[in-house]
């Protein structure tokens, strides 16, 4: 059986039907890892003896006629800063490097309760701040498309892990791209759900308003699959919102006509993204298959970086106070309890963490707060009501994930040329909306390229579905990267 | 440009409760200056009447609060499990008061 080129769905089904053993599924990628793995270096931990007792289990429960969980025998990868109970959650920082999850997080609850067999935790940039995975404090990712090039961040190692083929699916999170923008430098498709949908219990905070658990998958059915287990309420998260699961693949269907796609033209006129001829090209498809086009308002996106780079350094600034040495984490003893946290947090965070509090502290400071907090508050809503607005006239809306193909590895140095790359990614988070990255393509250097789908709020099965539709028109996840083809030794 | 010096960034390092290395100290401040005076194009933009948010999907929020009674929740031993220094089922820091009432 060609596992390489199954979808997880189908894994799943082989399992149930017998034609594969959960210990043989689970064995070849366990494989792959092993060969494979010192290339992309997306693993930080691989479980091999939990996650074969658990295929174990599963095919003593097949031999029993028992009944399985809807994800029992795929795999699944798990990024850094999700808890697993009893494992390490290290957020890829010298901080927490030793720190032990006591408790499951909710999706890690949900995965286990499916029978997912989780086979590892993967690489990020340092609790998930950055767009590159060259900030985590144990070593950087690499692309799986071209290994001197940038996964993206900071879900990179579970992009890089599903690019691969070392696991089927991996869970990241998303404050203001970390999904997509991996997702769009791995060829992948990554969905950010609409803020609520999936509960951040167990989610180490970041920007605690922008924040989403969602999937990297090859394809989108594996990624709605994903989400009608994991897109429910959560009592532990008074963010989540009182939805229950809902069922997103009885609604896809190929039919895309009528389906207004918002374009917005103005906002891409300013920032018009260097393959600009691909996404022409993917609008053209969208109307070749039915779907009629118009133009949106998105102009305030303008303001959408730095009104970002003032909430989530805010947000992040308060959420990091709570790594003291005091509770948890690496301490370094000082003469006194202040040297105690000054010296813990200078020893444990890296340079990329201490800007982004600093920045957060000082937006936040007395004489400053109004000026900067509360007024990137103000045009927060300002956005949120473009898109609403925009969202009178379409069913989802077009941009670009990114300006470009995957950046070589570390030719980034300056911080805010680095912010500069989340322009098109920002926007959903500060909305709330739902949005994915689709992979359509590659450029003149065999590099993934792709676009990006935005919903409105809660429209996370309409989206998917029209994601969906659109990806038959260029079936991505049939490439597998050439150095990753190999047959298992 | 920012007008942060170089003592504002010590206040900040002591209100942020971090400490920066020599060589992380010079790089952040710059990246500060440059961060900030790019934000600065924030105030072009009118919003005299219009509402801070701070929760995108507030609306669609119903009743948060539950019941408030007491559940089992995390055991003392899981807790202490990741302290640092630990004493006699308590964590061990420096102290606290250091000057006489």
């Amino acid at each position: 059986m060609d596992l390489l080129n199954l979808s997880a769905l189908e894994i799943h089904k082989a399992l149930i039907t017998k034609k594969i053993s959960a210990i043989e599924i689970l064995d070849f990628f366990l494989s792959r890892i092993d060969q494979y793995d010192h290339k992309t270096k997306s693993f930080l931990k691989v479980f091999r003896e939990s996650s074969r007792e658990k295929a174990k289990q599963l095919d003593q429960k097949i031999s029993k006629n028992k009944p399985l969980g809807k994800l029992a025998g795929i795999p699944i990868a798990l990024k850094d800063n999700i808890h697993i109970k009893d494992e390490t959650t290290t957020c890829a920082s010298k901080f927490l490097e030793n720190y032990i999850a006591p408790f499951d997080a909710t999706v890690t609850r949900l995965l286990k309760q499916e029978d997912a067999i989780i086979i590892g935790k993967t690489n990020l940039d340092e609790f998930a701040m950055g767009s590159s995975n060259e900030n985590s404090a144990f070593f950087s990712s690499h692309n799986p498309w071209n290994l001197e090039h940038s996964t993206g961040g900071s879900s990179g190692g579970s992009a890089a892990a599903v690019a691969a083929r070392l696991v089927p699916i991996a869970l990241g999170s998303d404050t203001g791209g970390s999904i997509r923008q991996p997702a769009a430098f791995c060829g992948l498709v990554g969905y950010k759900p609409t803020y609520g949908r999936v509960s951040r219990y167990g989610l180490v905070a970041f920007g605690s308003s922008l924040d989403q658990i969602g999937p990297l998958t090859t394809n989108c059915k594996d990624s709605a699959y994903i989400m009608e287990l994991i897109g429910q309420h959560c009592m532990h998260d008074a963010t989540s919102v009182q939805k229950p699961a809902e069922d997103y693949l009885s609604s896809f269907s190929k039919d895309l006509k009528g389906t207004k796609i918002g374009i917005p033209r103005k906002f891409l006129e300013k920032h018009t993204p260097k393959n600009i001829q691909s996404f022409e090209e993917n609008i053209k498809k969208f109307t070749s298959l039915g779907a009629e086009i118009v133009d949106v308002d998105l102009s305030i996106l303008d303001a959408s970086i730095g009104v970002y780079y003032i909430l989530a350094t805010a947000e992040a600034s308060t959420n990091l106070a709570r790594f003291d040495g005091i509770r948890y984490g690496t301490r370094i003893e000082g003469e006194n309890l202040l040297d105690l946290y000054l010296e813990s947090r200078k020893n444990g965070f890296g340079s990329e963490v201490k800007r982004r509090i600093l920045l957060g502290t000082y937006v936040l400071s007395a004489g400053y707060k109004d000026a900067y907090y509360r007024k990137a508050q103000k045009i927060r809503t300002l956005i949120i009501e473009a898109f609403v607005k925009a969202y009178q006239t379409c069913d989802a809306i077009l941009m670009p994930t990114t300006s470009e193909s995957a950046f070589k590895s570390h030719s980034i140095r300056d911080p805010l040329q680095m912010y500069l790359q989340d322009i098109y990614t920002i926007g959903p988070n500060l909305a709330g909306l739902p949005a994915v990255h689709l992979p359509t393509g590659f450029d003149h250097n065999h590099l993934p390229i792709g676009i990006q789908m935005i919903g409105s709020q809660f429209a996370d099965i309409k989206l998917l579905k029209i994601a969906n539709a659109f990806e038959e028109t260029f079936p991505f996840y049939e490439n597998v990267p050439s150095l990753f083809k190999g047959k298992e030794k | 440009m920012s007008d942060i010096t170089s003592e504002d960034f010590e206040n900040l390092e002591l209100l942020a409760r971090i400490r920066c290395t020599e060589n992380e100290k010079q790089d952040i401040l710059a990246s500060l200056k440059t961060i900030l005076d790019y934000v600065e194009q924030l105030q072009q933009i009118p919003t005299d009447h219009v509402e801070i948010c701070c929760h995108p999907t507030l609306d669609a929020l119903q009743e948060v609060f539950r019941e408030d009674f007491p559940e089992k929740n995390l055991d003392r031993k899981t807790f202490l499990n990741n302290a640092p220094d630990k004493i006699g089922g308590m964590i061990r820091t420096p102290p606290v008061i250091t000057e006489e009432p």
